[in-house]
């Protein structure tokens, strides 16, 4: 894996961390579990990243 | 791939969130007609836009958005026509409901909308002129040109 692709994945972490803190309320409201609503963006989002890095390395890195 | 693979990457994954959250938020309504329980003036609010059939516009404009962002087809159109929703939304929750959580999930849905459109605004600038005659949608090949802006105009528009 290269170096786009780990500071991709860290940007990527930094924007799920935001989500989840966002929406379940850690440490500025009362906690609620993450929603089904968060997870399936995140799982979509996560599924979809992997599969777009996946298929570029598969084209030696000249998808798209 | 992109001249920035890591934007290009990043801006993939807010597609895809942005997308499934709309596809989501849509679908969940169409399928169960569910509502959110909103406090104060901006449940009023909603429950008149409901009333004038303009939730459910929305939540179905939504559902075809969200399709259209997953599927990576006319995402600049989807993201343009779904920003006044965007803004509808950012609005209510940062400024008129404003509980803690709202003030994240406000600014988080005008900040998913206008970074897309930042990242895929470089074609929408190109049509930004000062002076544009009208051309009509059906004769969009005439600014297929350099300089088509002046172009036109010489030629006369529509």
């Amino acid at each position: 894996m290269g170096k786009p692709e780990m500071n991709a994945i860290i940007a990527c972490i930094v924007l799920s961390l935001a989500v989840f803190i966002g929406s379940t309320g850690l440490g500025y409201a009362v906690y609620r579990p993450l929603r089904y609503y968060d997870i399936f963006s995140l799982v979509i989002s996560w599924a979809g990243l992997a599969f777009t890095m996946w298929r570029a390395r598969r084209a030696g890195g000249t998808g798209e | 791939m992109a001249q920035n693979k890591t934007m290009y990457y990043i801006i993939t994954w807010i597609r895809l969130f942005f997308g499934a959250h709309l596809l989501f938020s849509g679908g969940r309504y169409i399928l169960t007609g569910y509502m959110p329980a909103i406090p104060g003036i901006g449940g009023e609010w909603a429950d008149a836009n409901a009333a004038i059939g303009l939730y459910q516009a929305v939540k179905y404009m939504e559902f075809v958005f969200g399709v259209m962002l997953l599927t990576n087809r006319f995402v600049l159109l989807a993201l343009i026509l779904e920003m006044p929703a965007s803004v509808n939304i950012f609005w209510l929750n940062t400024f008129i409901v404003a509980t803690p959580r709202q003030l994240f999930t406000g600014p988080q849905e005008l900040f998913l909308n206008g970074v897309l459109l930042l990242a895929y605004s470089g074609y929408l600038g190109a049509a930004l002129k000062p002076r544009l005659e009208p051309l009509w949608l059906w004769n969009a090949n005439r600014a297929y040109k350099d300089n088509y802006a002046d172009k036109v105009r010489a030629e006369g528009g529509l």
